[in-house]
């Protein structure tokens, strides 16, 4: 049998699951490898933390979403937050929040939600 | 005066503007934090880079602060000061079973929800090297030490309210006090510039109220206020809030304390305040 050709919309949906599959596969990879240096940076950091999606001292709820990450790695995402925005100043206005979320998260991806287990 | 502002750059975009020598990178190896002098040719050129990489959904630089170092002759001859506090704890209160009144605050704002039981803490929590700290949301604790020496003092415009342990049943702690104002606060004068960062004055109001509780999330200049307003007090505080009420932040107002108070803090040692001059008008 003829393999059916696709048409161009078909394409453009396989190419963007293929995008997303990717994306997904680095930020898979991303995390081992974060996991990996926070363990070593934070070798006496055993268990789980659970960790606020938006960090309560940037104005997130303390009903909002949390993660139970490894500690050495909440330990790590926490750095990388409060380097960028130091504990204690007023917080950032929505638009610049949202940035610096991106910003964390790309370098520090939540394993949930990217399909792995912590 | 001097001024000096410091960025938190991220790293991978420093070199627009920076140096590869320039600043501190911090521990983490992704953000570079670099202090200019604020009348540096380059700070204007923060503001552009900032933009455009905004604009592409990027960071040029997160988190932000402006130093102001005073000659003491300048501390000196002040009439009144900024008296900030950079001993932030958490839990605050509110986590703690502090109750505070949300109907008498500004629906538009979040400003004056009205603190309405003694001031719950997990009071380990508190630094304890530090004699004045506050909460994420603001709510001012002073050590029993230090509570003692204002009184000694004869320190105007203060009160030391209990502070209980978290728990229903929790007794007053014998360490730490709330601190509350009681001098009658003071107009924020329209020469104060406000805004979210000294590069985005807010120029959309969108975190100003329409009823002028909070003029923006930041004050970005020295304080001016309004001298009719200044009954003398040792302690005082400004009339219109800072900040936004988001999860437990709460706008709030700025701590002002007279001359003789900041000598005492001085005299005292009594570490991690941020102190600025500001401007009766
Ligand atoms: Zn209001």
């Amino acid at each position: 049998m003829l393999t059916p050709t696709p048409t161009p919309q078909q394409s453009q949906l396989q190419a963007h699951r293929l995008a997303n599959h990717q994306v997904v596969q680095q930020a898979r990879q991303l995390y081992v490898q974060r996991l990996k240096e926070a363990q070593a940076r934070y070798p006496s950091s055993a268990g789980f933390q659970e960790h606020h999606l938006v960090p309560m001292y940037l104005g997130g709820a303390k009903s909002g979403a949390t993660y139970r990450l490894p500690t050495a790695y909440h330990k790590a995402i926490t750095q990388a937050f409060r380097e960028r925005w130091a504990y204690g100043q007023e917080r950032p206005p929505p638009e610049k929040l949202q940035l610096l979320l991106v910003q964390v998260y790309s370098q520090y991806p939540i394993p949930q939600l990217i399909g792995l287990q912590p | 005066m001097r001024e000096t502002i410091e960025l938190r750059v991220e790293e991978s975009e420093a070199w627009r503007l920076f140096r590869d020598d320039e600043g501190v990178v911090l521990p983490s190896g992704t953000v570079r934090k670099v202090t200019l002098p604020t009348d540096d040719e380059r700070v204007s050129r923060v503001r552009e880079i900032d933009r455009t990489l905004r604009q592409q959904g990027q960071l040029f630089f997160a988190g932000w602060r402006i130093l102001r170092h005073y000659s003491a002759r300048e501390l000196k001859s002040a009439e009144l000061l900024k008296l900030g506090m950079a001993a932030v704890f958490e839990p605050s209160g509110e986590e703690c079973g502090t109750e505070y009144d949300e109907a008498t605050a500004c629906t538009l704002c979040g400003a004056g929800a009205r603190q309405v039981t003694d001031l719950s803490l997990d009071v380990r929590r508190i630094p304890q090297r530090a004699d004045l700290a506050r909460t994420l949301s603001h709510e001012w604790v002073i050590s029993a030490r230090l509570a003692d020496l204002w009184q000694e003092h004869g320190i105007t415009g203060a009160d030391f309210r209990p502070i209980r342990g978290a728990g229903a049943r929790a007794e007053p702690v014998k360490e730490w006090y709330q601190l509350v104002v009681t001098a009658p606060p003071l107009d924020i004068l329209p020469a104060t510039l406000t805004g979210n960062d000294p590069f985005d004055l807010d120029e959309d109001n969108a975190q100003r109220c329409p009823k002028g509780h909070v003029v923006g999330l930041n004050v970005l200049s020295e304080l001016s206020l309004r001298r009719s307003d200044y009954d003398g007090s040792d302690l005082t505080w400004t009339r219109q809030q800072l900040g936004m009420r988001s999860g437990v932040l709460r706008p709030h107002p700025l701590l002002l304390m007279s001359p003789k108070l900041h000598g005492l803090l001085v005299e005292l040692k009594v570490k991690r305040l941020d102190i600025e001059v500001a401007h009766l008008a």
